[in-house]
C-alpha cells in the first residue's frame, strides 16, 4: 500500500512541477482583500452618498414646511429646485439597495414610476392613506413629488392655486408634506444604520456566495444599470410595446429632467466601479482593481478597460439625447436608440463577464449546483 | 414498470446459476456473452453467494440520506421556488407530458417520496416503496431541466438499481413481518452492480476532466478558488495560482483512480480516506448540497462484508433498548445459519440480465455521444448532460429576446425575467435547447395576445471559462422556425477560431 501511495504522489508532484514551473509570465498570486475593498466602499463611498442625500432631504423638509406656512410663488420655486436636487442626489444612492436600504425597500418606496396620478388624487381627497402599503408605492416618492410640484397645471401660478384656493388644497399640502416626511425618515434611518454598526456587518460578509456583500454589490451594480436601460429609456422608447413610444412612462415626466437623471445614474455607476467618492478622488480597492488583480480579460484586453470604454461611450451617447426624453422617444428615436444600444452593450459586460470573472453568484436563489 | 422485482415464491424454484445455465443452453447467439460469463471467473464472481449485509447497509444509508434530503429540500422552501413559483417549465425532449401538479399535488408528491425513502430505509414493503421512490424522484427531476444536477441523475439510477435487488431481506421490517423472507447470502452481482455504477461515475467524471481548459489553464478552478479566499484556516492558499493547478490535477487523478483504489483490498483504506477528504473539501468550497455526504456513505459498498457487519452491530447496539430493535437484532449476519440460496426463475434471470446489460451499455456509451456532434462540447452543450461532467466550467450568459410582429414590423424586447425565475434564466442563458424552448413559449404567449405569426430572435452572449462574453446564437435566425431534435443546432454560432487563437497565445506564456 505504501508503494502505491508514493507512486501516486510522485505522479501528482511531477504534474505540478511541470505546470507551475512554466507559469513565469502569468501572475502567481491574487493579492486582493475583499474586506478592505468593502470597507473602502462603506466608509468612503456609500456613507458620504447617503450623507449627501440626507442633507438634501433635510432642506426639502425645511422648504415644504415654509411653503406650508407661506404658500407663495417664491416658496414654490424654492421647493421645486430643492426637490430636483434631491432627485439628482437619489441617482447616486439608488445603487446601494442592500442591507438597511433593502430592508425598507428604499428603491421601490422612493422611485416607482410612472406615478399613479389618479391614486394620488383619491388618496389626498379621502385623507386616509397608509403610505407604507405596497399598493401606494406608485403614489409616493419622487415621481409623486414630480407630479405634485410640476404636473398639476401648466404654469407655476396655476400649480400654486392647487395648494391655496382649489378644492382639497389643504389635503394636498398635507399629502405633499407626508410624502416628503417619509422620504426624510427613511433616508435618516438608512444612514443611521450605516453609521452605527452596519459597516462591520457589511465588511465581514466578505465571501462571494449568495448573501455576501460582494455578491450584493455586484448584483445591484448591474441591476441599477439595467434600470436605466429598461424603465428609464427602453420602456418609454417602446421596447416592450412593439416600438410604440410611451412618453408618459419616463422618469421625471413632469419636470422633464429625465435625460439628466439617466446620465447622472450612469455616471455614478462608473464612479462606483472605480470607487470614486462623490466629492473626491479615486482611492483604495474597487471592483475595477479587483478585476485587474484577477487578470480578467475580454477579447485579449483587460476586462476593466473594456468596461470603462463602454461606460464612457454609453454616457456620451446618452448625453446626446435632447431634453425632455418624453419628446425624444417619439420624435428623435434614432438618437435615443443609439444610446440604448450602447447601454445594452455595457450591460453584458457587467452582468455577465464581471461576476463570472469574480466567481460571484449572480442569482439570489439559493440552490445546489453540481 | 415491466420488470418485476424478484418475488419470494419464485425465488424458490431455481437458483440464479441455474438460470445462467439455461441461458447458456439456449441457442440464441445473443447470449454468448452470458455463456462465457457462466463458465469464466467473472461468472463465478457474479453468482457466488456472498453476505447480504453490505446491501442491507447500503439500503439503510441510502434511505436515510434520501429522507434527510427530501426534508432539507422542503425546509429550504425549494418545492415552492423550483416547482410552484415558475409559470413555465423546461421539459426534457420526449417528456413533455411530465408536468408539475400544483400546490397540494407537489407537496403530496414530495411527501410520498419522503415516505418511500423512509420505507426503503426500514425495509418495510420494500418492493413497493423502492419502486415508488424511483418513480417519484425521477418524475420530479423530469419536470424542469433547469434543475438538472449530475447527482440527481445519480440518485435516480441508484434507486433504479435498488428496485432490482432484495435489499430488504435481512434486518428489515419485512423480515420481521415474515421471517421466512430472511436471507443471509445473495449472489455477488447484486453488490457488484452498485460498485460498478459508482465506479463509472467516478471514472467518467475523471476522464471528462482531461481537457485543455482543466489541465492547462486550470479553469474554472483559477476563477473559483480565489473567490473562496475568505475561508478560515486554508483560505489564504486559494490566492495562489499553483493551488488552482494542484486542485485541477489532483481532482482528475482522484476521479480516475479512485474506483481502482477502492476495488483492491490493499489500497481500500487509503482510498476511502481520500474519498472523505475529497468530498469534505468540495463540500466546503462549492454549493453542492448533500452530494458529498451521499458519496461518502454509498462508497462504503466497496468494503468487505466483515466491515458492514461491524456497522450493523453498531447500529444494533445504538438502538438496542427499543422494542423493535430487540426483535430486529435477532436478524442479520452471524445470528443464523446460512439460508438456502436465493432462487430465481429462468424468465426472471433473462429479464434481469437483459435489463442490466442494457443499463450498463447505456452508462458506458452515453457519455461519449458528444463525439457525434461538431464543435466544442462546452460551448454547444450537445451531449453534455447525463455524462458525469461535474463542475467543469464557469459559464455565464445574458440574453435579450426579440419578438417581431411581421405585419407591422414592430419588435418587442423581452427580458426572460418577465417570465422565468432567476434560476431558470441563469440556466437557460447558456444552453441552446432551453433558449429554443423559451422562444417557442414566447411564440405561444404572443399568439395569445393576438399576434398571428410572431418571429422570435435572441441576442445572447456567453462567457466560458473566463474568455469574455461572445455572441452565442445567430441573432438573425427566427427560432420559431426551428424545432428541437437530436441533430446539431446549426444556429448556435461556432466556438470561434479567435477563441482558439486566444488560447494558443496564452499557451505560449507557459
Amino acid at each position: 500500500m505504501r508503494q502505491n501511495i508514493s507512486a501516486f504522489l510522485a505522479i501528482i508532484l511531477s504534474g505540478l512541477i511541470l505546470t507551475s514551473g512554466c507559469g513565469k509570465d502569468s501572475p502567481n498570486k491574487v493579492n486582493f482583500d475583499r474586506k478592505v475593498m468593502l470597507e473602502n466602499y462603506a466608509n468612503n463611498i456609500i456613507i458620504p452618498t447617503y450623507q449627501n442625500l440626507k442633507s438634501k432631504t433635510d432642506s426639502l423638509k425645511t422648504a415644504v414646511d415654509s411653503f406650508t406656512v407661506n404658500p407663495s410663488l417664491n416658496e414654490l420655486d424654492v421647493l421645486q429646485n430643492i426637490f430636483l436636487n434631491v432627485y439628482r442626489a437619489w441617482q447616486l444612492a439608488e445603487v446601494y439597495e442592500l442591507g438597511p436600504a433593502k430592508d425598507v425597500l428604499l428603491r421601490s418606496s422612493f422611485n416607482t414610476f410612472p406615478t399613479d396620478t389618479t391614486l394620488i388624487g383619491s388618496n389626498l381627497r379621502s385623507g386616509s392613506y397608509n403610505l407604507e402599503t405596497a399598493s401606494n408605492f406608485k403614489a409616493k416618492g419622487f415621481p409623486a413629488l414630480d407630479f405634485l410640484l410640476f404636473g398639476l397645471a401648466a404654469s407655476d401660478a396655476a400649480i400654486l392655486d392647487f395648494y391655496t384656493t382649489e378644492t382639497s388644497a389643504a389635503n394636498r399640502l398635507t399629502y405633499l408634506t407626508d410624502i416628503i416626511g417619509e422620504i426624510k425618515t427613511k433616508t435618516d434611518g438608512v444612514l443611521n444604520f450605516w453609521q452605527n454598526g452596519y459597516v462591520e456587518t457589511f465588511k465581514s460578509a466578505d465571501g462571494t456566495d449568495v448573501g455576501s456583500s460582494t455578491s450584493y454589490l455586484v448584483n445591484e451594480f448591474s441591476y441599477t444599470w439595467e434600470l436605466t436601460k429598461n424603465p428609464r429609456i427602453g420602456i418609454p422608447l417602446g421596447k416592450k410595446s412593439l416600438e410604440i413610444p410611451l412618453p408618459k412612462k419616463t422618469e421625471a415626466y413632469y419636470s422633464g429632467i429625465s435625460v439628466e437623471l439617466a446620465v447622472l445614474n450612469l455616471q455614478n455607476i462608473r464612479r462606483v466601479f472605480i470607487a470614486e467618492p462623490i466629492n473626491g478622488t479615486v482611492q483604495g480597492l474597487s471592483l475595477k482593481t479587483y478585476l485587474d488583480e484577477l487578470g480578467a480579460e475580454h477579447n485579449g484586453q483587460p476586462l476593466s478597460d473594456t468596461i470603462l470604454t463602454q461606460f464612457d461611450l454609453a454616457i456620451a451617447k446618452t448625453e446626446l439625447v435632447p431634453n425632455p426624453l418624453s419628446d425624444a422617444v417619439a420624435n428623435n428615436t434614432t438618437v435615443v436608440n443609439v444610446a440604448y444600444i450602447e447601454i445594452q452593450k455595457a450591460m453584458v459586460l457587467i452582468k455577465n463577464d464581471m461576476p463570472s470573472a469574480m466567481g460571484v453568484l449572480i442569482t439570489y436563489q439559493d440552490s445546489d449546483g453540481d | 414498470m415491466k420488470f418485476k422485482v424478484l418475488d419470494n415464491r419464485e425465488f424458490e424454484r431455481s437458483s440464479l446459476s441455474d438460470a445462467f445455465a439455461r441461458i447458456q443452453r439456449g441457442s440464441a447467439s445473443a447470449w454468448s456473452v452470458c455463456r462465457g460469463m457462466s463458465y469464466g471467473r467473472l461468472g463465478t464472481f457474479l453468482t457466488e453467494q456472498t453476505s447480504i449485509t453490505p446491501l442491507v447497509i447500503f439500503r439503510i444509508l441510502f434511505g436515510a440520506v434520501m429522507l434527510f434530503s427530501v426534508i432539507r429540500f422542503a425546509a429550504n422552501g425549494w418545492i415552492e421556488t423550483q416547482y410552484l413559483e415558475p409559470t413555465f417549465f423546461f421539459t426534457y425532449y420526449g417528456f413533455d407530458w411530465v408536468k408539475p401538479f400544483g400546490v397540494t399535488g407537489m407537496y403530496l408528491l414530495f411527501a410520498l417520496m419522503g415516505l418511500s425513502a423512509l420505507m426503503v430505509m426500514l425495509g418495510c414493503f420494500y418492493r413497493i416503496f423502492s419502486v415508488l421512490f424511483f418513480l417519484t424522484f425521477t418524475y420530479i427531476e423530469l419536470i424542469d431541466k433547469t434543475n438538472y444536477l449530475n447527482h440527481y441523475y445519480f440518485i435516480s439510477i441508484v434507486s433504479f438499481l435498488l428496485t432490482l435487488v432484495p435489499a430488504h431481506r435481512s434486518f428489515s421490517l419485512d423480515v420481521l413481518r415474515n421471517p421466512k423472507l430472511e436471507l443471509t447470502h445473495i449472489p455477488g452481482w447484486m453488490i457488484f452492480i452498485l460498485q460498478l455504477q459508482l465506479g463509472i461515475v467516478y471514472f467518467y467524471a475523471g476522464i471528462a476532466k482531461l481537457n485543455y481548459d482543466w489541465l492547462v489553464n486550470a479553469q474554472p478552478m483559477k476563477i473559483w478558488l480565489p473567490s473562496k479566499s475568505n475561508l478560515p484556516v486554508i483560505g489564504w492558499l486559494f490566492e495562489y495560482v499553483w493551488v488552482a493547478y494542484a486542485f485541477s490535477w489532483l481532482g482528475a487523478f482522484y476521479d480516475i483512480s479512485i474506483p481502482f483504489l477502492l476495488v483492491f483490498r490493499r489500497t481500500r483504506g487509503f482510498a476511502y480516506s481520500l474519498v472523505i477528504g475529497f468530498h469534505f473539501m468540495t463540500g466546503m468550497l462549492f454549493q453542492i448540497g448533500m452530494f458529498p455526504y451521499i458519496m461518502i456513505l454509498l462508497t462504503l459498498i466497496f468494503f468487505r462484508a466483515e466491515v458492514h457487519e461491524k456497522i450493523l452491530n453498531n447500529i444494533k447496539s445504538a438502538f438496542k433498548r427499543t422494542a423493535v430493535m430487540l426483535s430486529l437484532s435477532k436478524q442479520g449476519a452471524g445470528t443464523r445459519h446460512p439460508s438456502t440460496p436465493l432462487r430465481v426463475t429462468a424468465t426472471h434471470g433473462y429479464a434481469l440480465i437483459t435489463v442490466l446489460a442494457i443499463h450498463f451499455l447505456i452508462q458506458l456509451l452515453l457519455p461519449f455521444r458528444y463525439a457525434l456532434y461538431p464543435d466544442n462540447l462546452f460551448w454547444t452543450e450537445e451531449g453534455y448532460r447525463f455524462s458525469w461532467r461535474v463542475m467543469l466550467m464557469e459559464k455565464a450568459g445574458t440574453c435579450f429576446f426579440y419578438v417581431t410582429d411581421p405585419k407591422t414590423g414592430g419588435t418587442d424586447e423581452v427580458s426572460p425575467s418577465e417570465y422565468l425565475t432567476k434560476h431558470q434564466e441563469k440556466m437557460m442563458s447558456t444552453q441552446p435547447d432551453m433558449l429554443l424552448q423559451f422562444a417557442h413559449e414566447l411564440e405561444t404567449i404572443y399568439k395569445q395576445q393576438g399576434i398571428e405569426n410572431p418571429e422570435v430572435r435572441v441576442e445572447s452572449y456567453v462567457s466560458l471559462n473566463g474568455r469574455g462574453s461572445r455572441l452565442f446564437i445567430d441573432p438573425q435566425v427566427n427560432l420559431v422556425a426551428q424545432q428541437e431534435s437530436f441533430r446539431h443546432k446549426d444556429w448556435v454560432l461556432p466556438f470561434e477560431e479567435s477563441q482558439r487563437e486566444l488560447a494558443l497565445n496564452r499557451e505560449e506564456k507557459f
